[in-house]
């Protein structure tokens, strides 16, 4: 015997499917191209791409405002925090990384400083791009996927006040090196 | 895209600041799709092209089932009280062995048959004979019949069968529900009947019991060595209309 399972369930919006189909059939190439780059096999490149499928779905509403170019950078971006987070749990370097240094409310005061004006955007890129990954993690979470802290948070898996000082942290250290180029 | 992250009102430099790092990161993505967008060499072209055609039916299916599961707690969302009342509506318990059928498109239509009396000048035909009306009878219903007229708007969204019975459910984009359900003569159920408006009414020598409670239509009747239950989140007169057009699948 059994109590019987009463469910509503529904047939998912078709325009929604046909929508990330197309996105898929469109993109898989170039997803499976980045997660390849990323990982070891192509297995794991395989469930980059699964997980990166479930995030994009996540954001379909977002996705259909983008223009391609846009759309380009987003899915590449997914693929990328994909392959971040699958490494991540692998390796269970979550309370080593992320809470070591980190598990404390952030400093005073704010870490933003002018020199962010007199670089060029070429510069904070170049910049960008020699953070460590988990940092660049952040940040493209942040500034780029629009993520509020509290959901940054929830998807590394850290306390909110841990990512609010890693983020701090992150800033700082970008502005002190841009300072550092503009004295040069 | 804005920056929606702002707890509180930004200043203009970190408005700066995020626009900045917006663009930073931009293209820094653009790099890296131009990097995977270029030809790579043949050997490596072909394995990307391998995996993507092997992991295409996987990454569709998943795509489609995390779709059908964001439908769903839309849904539940959206048309949770009244989908809680009516679940706790009623409380069924059924024997073990039930084959639960999701929601799809696939539905067949199924002619169906009326018992008649055809009175001739010599004789009278008596027999089930198939009538103008056909029901759109969802994969995965077993039951020996099926209501032809389903308020049009209505969708299927769950198939449940088993040695107990028959269950279907369709849902309508303003939540409302409807289940239509058909048990053996083993199957025991509970239904809340607490301060319901009762009544009787009947429908081609079928007495049918008829409780309105709270905006939910139950009616219940006997067919063959079946019973029939039947809610509805709308009218008496609605669910009255479907109970009439109840007509046994002629298989």
């Amino acid at each position: 015997m059994q109590f019987f399972p009463i469910a509503i369930l529904l047939i998912a919006d078709s325009s929604d499917m046909e929508f990330m189909q197309r996105l898929y059939i469109e993109y898989s190439g170039m997803m499976f191209k980045m997660a390849r780059s990323l990982c070891a096999s192509d297995m794991d490149a395989e469930d980059i791409v699964s997980d990166a499928c479930v995030a994009l779905i996540c954001k379909i509403s977002d996705l259909r405002e983008f223009e391609r170019n846009v759309l380009e950078g987003y899915v590449i971006s997914i693929v990328k925090n994909a392959a971040y987070m699958r490494w991540r749990k692998r390796k269970r370097q979550r309370e080593v990384e992320l809470n070591d240094d980190c598990a404390q409310a952030p400093p005073e005061g704010d870490p933003l400083s002018a020199s962010i004006y007199n670089c060029s955007i070429e510069q904070l890129t170049a910049r960008l791009k020699t953070l460590p990954e988990i940092d660049q993690a952040i940040v493209r979470l942040k500034y780029f996927e629009d993520m509020t802290n509290k959901q940054i948070a929830d998807e590394l898996g850290i306390k909110e006040v841990t990512l609010r000082s890693r983020l701090f942290r992150i800033r700082a250290k970008l502005y002190k090196q841009l300072s550092e180029d503009e004295d040069e | 895209m804005s920056n929606s992250n702002a707890d509180k009102p930004l200043t203009p430099l970190e408005n700066y600041e995020a626009a900045a790092l917006k663009l930073a990161i931009y293209n820094q993505l653009m790099r890296e799709r131009d990097e995977a967008l270029k030809p790579s060499d043949a050997e490596t072209e072909a394995r990307v092209k391998e995996i993507t055609a092997r992991a295409m039916p996987k990454h569709m299916a998943l795509i489609k089932r995390v779709l059908r599961k964001q439908a769903i707690l839309k849904r539940l969302r959206g048309g949770m009280p009244r989908a809680l009342k009516l679940a706790a509506c009623v409380v069924l318990i059924l024997n073990l062995g039930l084959t639960i059928t999701l929601a799809a498109s696939s539905a067949a239509r199924a002619y169906m048959a009326e018992f008649l009396l055809k009175p001739n000048e010599k004789y009278t035909e008596i027999g089930f004979y198939e009538t103008d009306a056909n029901a759109v009878v969802p994969d995965g219903w077993t039951g020996a019949c099926f209501p032809t007229y389903i308020p049009e708007g209505f969708e299927v969204a769950q198939v449940v069968s088993g040695d107990g019975g028959d269950v279907v459910t369709y849902i309508n984009n303003n939540n409302r529900m409807f289940m239509f359900e058909m048990f053996s003569m083993n199957t025991r159920m509970n239904l809340d009947t607490e301060q319901a408006k009762t009544s009787f009414i009947n429908i081609r020598g079928s007495e049918i019991i008829v409780f309105d409670k709270e905006g939910i239509v139950s009616m219940i009747w006997q067919f063959g060595d079946k019973f029939i239950v039947m809610h509805l989140s709308g009218t008496v007169d609605e669910a009255t209309a479907i109970a009439e057009s109840v007509r046994v699948i002629k298989y």
